[in-house]
C-alpha cells in the first residue's frame, strides 16, 4: 500500500527562479532563503519519497483563457519546462509516475472531483519555482503536477481546496504499490501584483496564518477567498491550495520545519508537517 | 459583456488591488491573447523587431494598440490583461517585473528596489 509521508507548503513566487538560476546562494541577502528550503530537502531524502503530489497553478504559461481548466491534473510520462520569457529552463526533466497518476486521476474523478486530465503539461514557476531548492537533480522523486486555477476568478474555495485534500489522501492510502507519496501546496503567502498596491506584503498576518493553519485550520474554512486577499493582499488567493495539503493531513500535525522570508514581493513561507498519530 | 472602451484614457484606475474577473479575461482578451503568444522566442524577436507590425499581425483594435503603446500598465490591468502575461510584453520592452510593477505603484522603480533590499530576511516568530 502507498504510504502517505506528510506535506510540505511553499511559496512559488518568480523571484525564485531568479535566484537558483543565477545561483544566488552566497550572496548574503539569498543565504537565509536558501538555508530554509534545505530541512525540506534532506526530509524528502529520509522519507524517501517517490513521488511529490503538487498542487500548484499555472500563470498563463500552459493554459490560456480560451480554456482555463478549474482543476487540471497532469498523467503524463514526462514534463517540459514552461518558457516564461527567457527561454525553457535549464533544469532536469521532471519525470511522472504514469500508472500512479492514472490512478490518482481516476480515483478523485470517481470521489466528485471534475478533473480535466493532461497528457502535456509545461511547467512553470508555480512547480518547478521552489522544486530545485527542495530537491538535488536529476531528480530523486516523480512528479504529480495539479493544477488549480486562482488567478481568474471565481477561483476553487478553501474548503474545495480542503477536501480535495481528503479526497487525496483517501486515494493514497488505497493504492494498492508500495510507494511513498508527498503532498506539496504551493503559492502564497502575502503578495499583491495588480493596482496601485503593487509589493504590498503583510508579515504580521503571514506568521500569523502560518499559527491558525497548523493548529486550527478549520477556523478558516468557511472563509471567502477575498478574506485572504484582504488580509494578504490580491494574489495571496493563492493560499487556497494549501489547504489542499492540510486537509490531506491529520487534524494535529508534528511540525518539522517553518520559515518566513521577505522577498521583494513576497512573503515567502515554507513549512513541513507529518501526522501526529 | 466586454466594456466599450473609445479611448484608453476612458479607462479608470482606482487605488487599491483589481482581481482578474471572467470579465477582466473577457476584455482583454485578444491582448492576453497577443503577450501569451511571446512566451515563444520566435514570436519575441518579431515583436521585439516591429511591435506596429506584430500588433497589425494579430488583429489588435486600434484602441488596443493605444493601450499598449501607452505603456500604462496600471490601465492594462485594470482593463483586463493579467498581470502574468503583461510581464511577457513588458520584457520586450526591456522591462523588469518591478520596473512595470513600480510604475502601477507611480514610484520609480530604482527607489522601489532601494527601500525594499534592506528589508530582505527571515521574519520569523522570536527572531530577532
Amino acid at each position: 500500500m502507498a504510504n502517505f509521508v506528510g506535506g510540505i507548503c511553499t511559496s512559488h513566487n518568480g523571484a525564485l527562479m531568479h535566484g537558483w538560476d543565477h545561483q544566488l546562494r552566497e550572496d548574503p541577502i539569498w543565504t537565509p532563503l536558501f538555508e530554509s528550503y534545505d530541512p525540506i530537502k534532506k526530509w524528502i531524502l529520509d522519507k524517501k519519497v517517490d513521488v511529490l503530489f503538487f498542487v500548484f497553478n499555472d500563470h498563463v504559461s500552459n493554459f490560456f483563457f480560451d480554456c482555463y481548466p478549474t482543476f487540471a491534473i497532469g498523467i503524463a510520462e514526462e514534463y517540459e519546462h514552461a518558457d516564461e520569457g527567457s527561454g525553457p529552463r535549464n533544469l532536469a526533466t521532471p519525470y511522472g509516475d504514469v500508472p500512479f497518476s492514472r490512478y490518482m486521476a481516476d480515483y478523485l474523478i470517481r470521489d466528485d472531483f471534475d478533473l480535466t486530465v493532461c497528457q502535456e503539461m509545461k511547467l512553470d514557476h508555480g512547480l518547478m519555482g521552489p522544486t530545485p531548492f527542495m530537491c538535488d537533480q536529476p531528480w530523486p522523486v516523480k512528479f504529480l503536477p495539479f493544477c488549480v486555477n486562482v488567478i481568474q476568478h471565481p477561483i476553487p474555495s478553501v474548503k474545495r481546496c480542503w477536501n480535495l485534500g481528503k479526497s487525496i489522501r483517501k486515494a493514497i492510502g488505497a493504492y494498492p504499490e508500495d510507494i511513498n507519496v508527498a503532498i506539496v501546496g504551493t503559492g502564497g503567502l502575502s503578495h499583491e501584483l495588480q493596482g496601485t498596491g503593487f509589493g504590498r506584503i503583510e508579515l504580521d498576518w503571514d506568521n500569523k496564518f502560518m499559527d491558525m493553519f497548523e493548529h486550527e485550520p478549520e477556523s478558516m474554512l468557511d472563509w471567502d477567498v477575498q478574506e485572504f486577499m484582504d488580509r494578504g493582499g490580491s494574489e495571496s488567493a493563492e493560499t487556497v491550495m494549501w489547504f489542499a495539503m492540510r486537509g490531506a493531513m491529520t487534524p494535529k500535525v508534528k511540525r518539522i520545519h517553518r520559515n518566513l522570508y521577505r522577498g521583494m514581493l513576497t512573503g515567502m513561507a515554507v513549512l513541513v508537517f507529518e501526522d501526529d498519530a | 459583456m466586454t466594456r466599450d472602451y473609445k479611448k484608453v484614457d476612458d479607462i479608470e484606475t482606482p487605488p487599491g488591488p483589481v482581481t482578474f474577473t471572467m470579465e477582466h479575461s473577457q476584455n482583454g482578451y485578444r491582448l492576453n491573447g497577443i503577450c501569451y503568444s511571446l512566451k515563444q522566442e520566435k514570436n519575441r524577436k518579431k515583436f521585439r523587431q516591429d511591435h506596429e507590425k506584430y500588433m497589425d499581425d494579430f488583429g489588435l483594435s486600434e484602441f488596443e494598440k493605444e493601450l499598449v503603446r501607452s505603456h500604462d500598465w496600471l490601465k492594462m490591468v485594470h482593463y483586463g490583461v493579467s498581470p502574468y502575461v503583461i510581464g511577457k510584453m513588458a520584457q520586450c520592452f526591456d522591462l523588469s517585473f518591478i520596473d512595470w510593477g513600480a510604475y502601477m505603484r507611480g514610484e520609480p522603480p530604482q527607489e522601489f528596489i532601494d527601500r525594499t533590499v534592506p528589508l530582505l530576511k527571515n521574519y520569523n516568530p522570536g527572531e530577532e
